[in-house]
């Protein structure tokens, strides 16, 4: 069986919208393409769309146009580019991810649904929404997004068309048979209960898998340390530096600068650096920086005591899925994909969004007994065996893309052609 | 009076693009916009030029149609009030 992932890029994002699964389901006679917007890869399985000559300034200037007048993806043409491909024409079944990142038309899809068996995974709840990847808290998704009260979240629009594009995703829903992937309880929620999409009758709630064997056992704490040149007995507190506010940074800076820690603290960042300035009087601060080794990366997990995600919107969350797998404790809010995805209160621990001050005594107690850290960390690694694991995942969306082909081979199937 | 139809405006009118006839509209309007792509002569500043005309006059029909169907509605109403 032939697949196509479309998606906006190859390796960014890699382990979620697609590229990885080009090479795991190969043995499993999944034979696995990528068209992405932008390639970075020298991989002959992923084709680039903007490849013309001029293709990056027209791109450009759509971007521009639908910045100055207020709409999101409907103007991006590269859907008609896409089914042009050999890639495209030779799929059994064409498997959509983050395609709302200015890769195709709004407008185009209900056409590209009815040419090729079609799966999409919503990776955010921007399918629902009116303009925003994440309504956070804003119940407007629910009953038109009309008027909308937060035209500044992405995709920001100056003027309020969101109840129009609210219709227009409604509309093409209605007209569409396709098959949905969600990968957390709390987005299925979400496109159950939304109008534009509860009436889908193929909505698959799939978890991301990830490969246990990359993330060290507690023995290998100390040797991580050591290389990362921080001192044994430390509590370590990883976190992910962003400037993208969604991932909860203000807060964590609220929790950690209220007052000094009670014991000698390394903060550990990943993603961007310098974010962290202000607590270096009272902590040391471990930067890495963006990393794309992953045995870099497994190490940060091993290296921490306790991952700090207060992400204020999460459709699920896989850093948080891979600090369970090293064994250690994951802390979070409520409202978002991440109470479910670590199973909290029982394994990880979920205090009220924008909540810094709980947030702060979460991580003085799991500073003061490490027994709790640690059988939190324990109950994960069992939680991940079960639920998150690689092979299981694989298995999912190979069964996933095979019952979608024989459902659309059946005589009963008939495809939309609206050109 | 500037050329208005080469700034694309008419998305800041009433334009409802979330309307079937605005699908439509905008749907012609792609296609236009990949042959512009593929015009080897044209140097690329005439070409955006194109691409914005090209929206703008993609949608003004429907533009047209949704003042007309307005102002239908506006004489009407007044009609009905003067009897």
């Amino acid at each position: 069986m032939k697949v196509l992932h479309v998606t906006d890029a190859d390796l960014p994002g890699r382990r979620f919208s697609g590229y990885d699964l080009l090479a795991d389901l190969a043995p499993m006679g999944i034979h696995g393409k990528q068209a992405v917007l932008r390639k970075s890869s020298h991989n002959p399985d992923v084709v680039s769309l903007l490849a013309g000559p001029g293709d990056e300034d027209l791109q450009f200037r759509l971007q521009e146009i639908e910045r100055r007048y207020s709409i999101n993806n409907l103007l991006f043409p590269w859907g008609r580019v896409l089914a042009e491909t050999k890639e495209f024409r030779d799929a059994d079944v064409v498997h959509y991810h983050l395609i709302h990142n200015r890769v195709i038309s709004l407008y185009d899809l209900k056409w590209l649904f009815g040419l090729k068996p079609s799966v999409w995974t919503f990776h955010d709840p921007w399918p629902l929404t009116g303009h925003c990847i994440h309504p956070m808290g804003c119940e407007g998704w629910l009953n038109g997004c009309d008027p909308c009260p937060f035209l500044d979240r992405l995709f920001p629009i100056a003027r309020d068309h969101a109840d129009r594009m609210w219709r227009a995703k409604k509309r093409l829903f209605s007209e569409v048979d396709l098959d949905v992937v969600v990968a957390s309880a709390w987005m299925y929620d979400m496109v159950r209960r939304s109008p534009v999409t509860s009436h889908l009758a193929n909505v698959h709630l799939i978890p991301f898998g990830i490969n246990t064997s990359h993330f060290h056992a507690d023995d290998a704490k100390a040797g991580s340390r050591r290389r990362l040149g921080i001192p044994e007995g430390d509590f370590v507190v990883l976190i992910r530096a962003s400037s993208w506010d969604v991932k909860g940074l203000p807060h964590i800076l609220n929790a950690l600068g209220s007052r000094p820690p009670s014991r000698p603290t390394t903060l550990l960042t990943v993603d961007a650096r310098g974010l962290l300035k202000g607590l270096r009087r009272d902590y040391r601060v471990v930067e890495l920086g963006w990393v794309d080794e992953l045995a870099l990366y497994a190490q940060a997990f091993s290296a921490c005591d306790v991952f700090l995600m207060p992400s204020v919107a999460e459709a699920f969350g896989l850093m948080a899925v891979e600090a369970m797998a090293a064994g250690r404790p994951v802390v979070c809010f409520e409202g978002t994909a991440l109470p479910a995805v670590t199973h909290a209160p029982d394994c990880g621990i979920a205090v009220p969004s924008g909540d810094s001050p709980a947030l702060r005594a979460v991580l003085d107690r799991l500073a003061d007994e490490p027994s709790e850290g640690a059988r939190r960390g324990q109950l994960g690694r069992k939680i991940v065996a079960e639920e998150y694991e690689h092979g299981r995942y694989l298995d999912r969306m190979a069964g996933l893309y095979r019952s979608v082909l024989e459902r659309h081979a059946q005589p009963t199937f008939a495809p939309a052609h609206a050109v | 009076m500037p050329d208005r139809l080469t700034e694309a405006s008419v998305f800041e009118t009433d334009f409802d693009f979330s309307t079937p006839e605005g699908e439509a509209a905008i749907r012609a309007a792609l296609a236009l916009v990949l042959e512009i792509r593929e015009l080897e002569t044209s140097p690329l500043a005439r070409k955006v030029r194109l691409y914005e005309r090209t929206l703008g006059l993609a949608v003004m029909p429907v533009l047209l149609r949704q003042a007309f169907r307005s102002a239908r509605r506006r004489s009407s109403v007044l009609r009905r009030g003067a009897r």
